[in-house]
């Protein structure tokens, strides 16, 4: 662009940022800090006792594991260890990685615009960022990953967010932040270069598409057969229309009004769904199979990515937004008062082998592709470079928003882990393995998950029949998904606090609606956004693309995304082999190389900013070595596996032959066509996984040059804006300490025409 | 004798002091959810719009407001996550 030498590194404290004079200190002075900061006997009891007590629960976790355990002792290892991470880790990483300074304005408030740019208050923030980040990837991960037994996914899920999940959302919040709020695909370009910018753009589309696909697969897989879920669930859309109506003509700007409107309307779904599906016609009218719905999914998918959002997709993120926090304080409060008894191992018979009935693989590295988003997302590299770092208040705040927030997603897939551990170990197998391992039948499903040899289990058909009865289903045999075992871990919970066994349908239809909410949100959104990637792409070459108004532009794209990923549903729907088992890797795999992407770029921006990050450079290249190492290793499992369970061309090779040598049944599938589509699906999968993984090379080995190129040259280009001096001040954690309060006090002390405007009232 | 009426004013002092906390946090959680909700988005651009353009012209109606918003929503709805 210009022909000026590079910018200088970023070292040291930015200068020209002289305060003005008329105003109080803009940020904290050092010395208040570092006096804030010094330990006290107090301080030095409190921090002792948290760590002891984090202590003795993953003592009795690890190590005593008696017969059974303790739900609580889960949430003292969590968060005492979240505790410990963040008052002492990440503190690390703000001092010598990302090194804010509250003398510089943030985005919010030197664009300031009233709209999307806003200073918001922290906490208000913090709230927004967690909504935002938070669906149903956590709760649906931590069930899959039980099969192995508690301590694995447990480790993973808290040691995983304090090293790198949270790392890497508090890093690209801030760097997007100093750069305007500019887009991860944005930065890559910017920092990597064309090749690795494009790799990570392709990849971002591809990996949206994915995970659409698959999540969708998780509702379709809790709505089959079930007309108190398809009624309910249906309802969520014409309640979204009226609130929409209500907010466009009758009151706007109302939201929390009619969000509670909604969330009544809601409930009375639920309740009337149990009342429908007992009638005649409610059962015939909405026991829809699986393929209808997904079709019904897909049709749905595109009209709602075509409507304007005020009628559907705003109200729908209110509801949601609304369910989301509720139901996560509810459960957490649920499991401290019922504190149930956990009879899975720590190690289960499936934690040493390949071949577990609920997905496929060793625990090393499907168990870190299972989990995803609960320890580290790739995705909400997405969020954390959007709307998050358009509207924070002080640079100092990100550490809190950044950190913090991933702190709390992890612990809500702690909670959905312990939702689905306190289940029957034969009940949760029976609802977990594919209908071509247990027929879908009782009998089946008692005679498959007799026949693993599991110690302890002992299903008999009763349990199955009277659990279904109990929440108000047909059958619970191979609900896959996750969706359904965690709807009826929550169900068993909540109803020991609230109403008794007579409520148990009541509130697994309240926990299926809850993820559907996110889901299909996560669905109408994802479309939309692909749909403007492409129309960008295609745009490059017919300009007439770019123009989002245009309508049979608009309606030609999304048509291409929702075929996209209606495709791969279809073909995870009608899976012989069972759908979720063999999909659900290519979701973790894809979230996981997102995060490896958005790790790369971040180490690269981090190298260029100068010699004295060099050593600090292993924050991120741990997290990234190893989010890396398991993902490619996942990658070469799925391509070169000569397991057919676990490599989709064994798998592919293995019913090519079957066929070729003229067999009319080969393993679970008992017909031709039904070998057909293993063969199909297999090279869908097997190809996508190609694709995937050599993407996430390319962009990590650019990223790798990038950064061996700034740490020989002692830096590299920057990228921030500008240093501008900033003009107000808020506190930077959740409390703010008796300093931060006293300068607080100054500047509300502040005459009306000087002091700054925020969010705040 | 003395000690009761004494205690009297420090017992209705005592429910006063909370009373008052309680509806301070009632006010301070309705605050937090409707500002979580997004509903003071408009009071914000109103304050916004008083600081930069002063009284040049007037700022949109809440109606106004709120349709931009979503017409700029339409144009970039942002993803939602998993």
């Amino acid at each position: 662009m210009t022909s000026q030498p590079p910018p200088s590194t970023i070292e040291g404290r930015a200068d020209g940022l002289e305060p003005d004079p008329a105003l109080p200190p803009t940020e904290l002075p050092a010395a208040e800090r570092e006096r804030e900061s010094r330990w006290t006997l107090p301080k030095i009891l409190l921090w002792s006792a948290i760590a002891l007590l984090g202590g003795v629960a993953w003592v009795m976790l690890a190590i005593v594991r008696g017969e059974t355990v303790n739900a609580i002792w889960f949430v003292f290892a969590a968060v005492c260890t979240y505790l410990i991470g963040y008052r002492f880790y990440s503190k690390v990483i703000e001092r010598y990685i990302t090194r804010p300074d509250d003398r510089r304005a943030t985005p919010a408030e030197v664009r300031a615009d009233g709209k999307d740019y806003v200073p918001t208050d922290r906490r208000v923030l913090y709230g927004h960022h967690f909504a935002a980040i938070a669906g149903a990837g956590p709760l649906v991960g931590p069930v899959l990953a039980a099969q192995m037994g508690y301590l694995p996914g447990t480790i993973w899920i808290i040691v995983g967010v304090l090293l790198a999940g949270a790392v890497q959302d508090y890093l690209v919040l801030f760097f997007s932040m100093r750069r305007g709020g500019r887009t991860i695909g944005q930065m890559a370009r910017d920092e990597l270069g064309r090749i690795g910018g494009t790799a990570a753009i392709i990849a971002s589309l591809l990996i949206m598409l994915i995970i659409i696909a698959i999540l969708a697969l998780v509702v379709v897989n809790a709505l089959g057969e079930s007309p108190w879920g398809v009624f309910s669930v249906g309802m969520t859309i014409p309640i979204a229309l009226f609130m929409g109506v209500y907010l466009r003509y009758l009151r706007p700007g109302k939201i929390t009004e009619v969000s509670v409107i909604g969330f009544i309307l809601l409930i009375a779904a639920i309740v009337a769904g149990g009342w429908v599906a007992e009638t005649p016609w409610g059962a015939e009218l909405f026991t829809l199979d699986r393929t209808t719905i997904a079709w019904g999914i897909i049709i749905y998918g595109f009209i709602a990515a075509v409507l304007p959002v005020w009628l559907l997709l705003a109200p729908r993120d209110y509801l949601s937004t609304f369910m989301k926090i509720g139901v996560i304080v509810m459960l957490a409060g649920a499991i401290v008062l019922v504190r149930p008894e956990i009879a899975v191992p720590a190690f289960s018979e499936f934690a040493g082998g390949e071949i577990g009935p609920v997905f496929s693989g060793s625990l090393f590295p499907f168990l870190f592709v299972t989990i995803a988003c609960g320890a580290l997302s790739g995705f909400h590299a997405l969020i954390a470079s959007g709307t998050t770092p358009k509207l924070v208040e002080k640079e100092r705040q990100t550490r809190f928003i950044g950190y913090g927030g991933m702190l709390m997603e992890s612990f809500v897939a702690i909670m959905a882990l312990v939702a689905a551990i306190s289940l029957d170990r034969g009940i949760y197998f029976a609802m977990n393995s594919s209908a071509a391992a247990t027929g879908g039948t009782v009998e089946g499903a008692v005679a498959f998950v007799n026949s693993l040899g599991l110690m302890g289990v002992n299903l008999t058909p009763d349990m199955l029949t009277g659990t279904a009865e109990a929440v108000g289903e047909e059958s619970i045999v191979s609900r896959t998904g996750g969706a359904p075992t965690l709807a009826l871990g929550i169900a068993t919970i909540m109803q020991q606090v609230f109403g008794g066994a007579a409520m148990a349908g009541f509130w697994y239809h309240f926990a299926i609606m809850f993820e559907a909410l996110f889901i299909l949100t996560a669905v109408d959104a994802g479309t939309r956004v692909a749909r403007f990637m492409l129309q960008d792409s295609i745009g490059q070459v017919i300009p007439k693309f770019k123009d989002t108004g245009w309508r049979p532009g608009v309606w030609i794209t999304t048509a291409i995304m929702v075929a996209g990923w209606g495709y791969i549903l279809i073909l995870g729907v009608t899976d012989p082999l069972g759908g979720i088992n063999t999909f659900f890797p290519l979701f973790g795999i894809a979230n996981q190389l997102l995060a490896v992407i958005a790790l790369a770029v971040v180490l690269a921006i981090v190298a260029k900013r100068g010699r004295s990050y060099v050593r600090w450079l292993w924050i991120i290249g741990v997290p990234l070595a190893f989010a890396a190492v398991v993902t490619i290793t996942a990658s070469m499992f799925k391509i070169f596996s000569p397991v057919p369970q676990v490599g989709y061309w064994a798998n592919h090779l293995a019913f090519r032959d079957a066929l070729a040598a003229g067999e009319t049944s080969f393993g679970t599938a008992q017909t031709v066509e039904a070998m057909e589509a293993v063969v199909r699906n297999t090279m869908v999968q097997g190809i996508l996984s190609i694709v995937f993984v050599t993407l996430a090379i390319v962009v990590v080995i650019t990223a790798l040059i990038a950064t061996v190129r700034a740490i020989r040259a002692g830096g590299g280009e920057n990228h921030e804006d500008a240093p501008v001096a900033s003009r107000r001040y808020a506190p930077a954690g959740f409390f703010a300490t008796k300093a931060e309060k006293a300068l607080e006090r100054r500047w509300s002390e502040l005459d009306e025409s000087v002091r700054p405007v925020s969010a705040r009232h | 004798m003395t000690s009761t009426a004494a205690r009297r004013p420090a017992l209705a002092s005592t429910a006063r002091a909370g009373a008052a906390a309680l509806a301070r946090g009632w006010r301070a959680v309705a605050w937090y959810v409707r500002e979580l909700m997004g509903e003071g988005a408009y009071p914000a651009y109103v304050r916004h719009h008083e600081r930069t353009h002063g009284t040049d012209h007037a700022p949109l109606t809440e109606r106004e407001f709120w349709r931009s918003r979503m017409a700029e929503m339409d144009a970039d709805p942002g993803a939602r996550c998993c």
